[in-house]
């Protein structure tokens, strides 16, 4: 009897264990609500890449090409990256109460709230937090709540600031710098 | 009677008689030299003997244990190499999905960011202006 009780005891530990797993390698939880905007969304985005898969998709990277190149050098000290994107038919389709969850989770001193911007006339708030350690950026959030679209970025690990300005410009998206883009050759 | 058919009649009936003569010499019938059934079946066990492998002989190479163990061994090989190539295949098939999520996340990371500098360079420049 005994016997059994501590085996139950050692599974419901394992298990635990387990679950606590996915969950430590990550910054934030998603909310469990995003899980079900999915079955609303015109389009979801679900990527849950942790350490030892970054590093296998390094190894596939084509250092010839430009993206790949830049990919490659973004992620070699990263230890996650967590991406949940869903894109809406109408608006009013995910709660504000799950971007809160999250932004709730962000309160601690080791989050820098980086910076925000809401927007009343067309409804778009974004906000980008930095996890610092060390004086060195250890994890990023980006929140971006949109009235069609609700996207949440976790990059998680040691983070270049050059290359998160650098980001912004990259993977054919122009890069701003302040003013206008102008593209070239035209 | 015509003179010119009974002359035709005539050599017709001559050229029959030499053919019927020609195959009555080719296919008659002739001795063979002497020995020549001997040297025929002299030549016979000579290729028997010649040949590569007998049937009793290839029975026993099947019963080898070395032979055996051999093509045991080359099929184990060639199943393993098999193997190996379609983990290869299947490797090298998430790897590339792996590399697309990466690429993915991170053009999604990097409009976001776009966005978000466009909103504050746009926020900066109305704040900047006269009106």
């Amino acid at each position: 009897m005994i016997r059994n009780l501590s085996l139950q005891f050692a599974a419901a530990v394992l298990a635990a264990a387990s679950l606590a797993l996915p969950a430590s390698a990550q910054d934030i939880k998603f909310p469990v609500g995003l899980d079900k905007l999915a079955a609303k969304a015109k389009e979801t985005v679900d990527v849950t890449l942790d350490g030892q898969m970054l590093k296998w998709a390094s190894k596939f990277m084509d250092k010839d090409k430009e993206n790949d190149a830049e990919a490659k050098q973004i992620i070699q000290n990263l230890k996650g990256i967590y991406v949940r994107s869903y894109e809406f038919e109408k608006e009013g389709e995910y709660s504000p109460s799950d971007v809160e969850e999250i932004r709730s989770q962000l309160q601690s001193p080791t989050w820098q709230h980086m910076v925000g911007v809401r927007s009343k006339k067309d409804g778009d708030n974004a906000d980008v937090y930095v996890k610092m350690e060390n004086g060195q950026v250890n994890g990023l959030v980006v929140i971006a709540a949109e009235p069609h679209e609700l996207t949440i970025v976790n990059l998680v690990g040691l983070i270049d600031p050059d290359q998160i300005s650098s980001l912004g410009g990259e993977f054919g998206i122009p890069k701003m710098t302040g003013r206008p883009h102008v593209q070239k050759g035209k | 009677m015509n003179p010119d058919s009974f002359k035709a009649n005539e050599s017709g009936r001559m050229s029959e008689i030499e053919l019927e003569s020609a195959l009555r010499h080719t296919l008659r019938s002739e001795q063979p030299p002497a020995g020549f059934a001997e040297r025929i079946l002299a030549e016979a066990a000579r290729r028997e003997q010649g040949s590569a492998i007998s049937a009793p002989q290839r029975g026993q190479l099947i019963r080898m244990p070395g032979l055996r163990f051999a093509a045991a061994a080359a099929l184990l090989l060639a199943t393993s190499l098999g193997i190996q190539h379609r983990a290869q295949q299947q490797e090298q098939a998430q790897g590339q999905v792996a590399r697309e999520k990466v690429l993915l996340a991170l053009r999604i990371t990097s409009s976001k960011l776009h966005r978000l500098e466009m909103r504050v360079s746009q926020l900066q420049s109305d704040d900047a202006s006269p009106n």
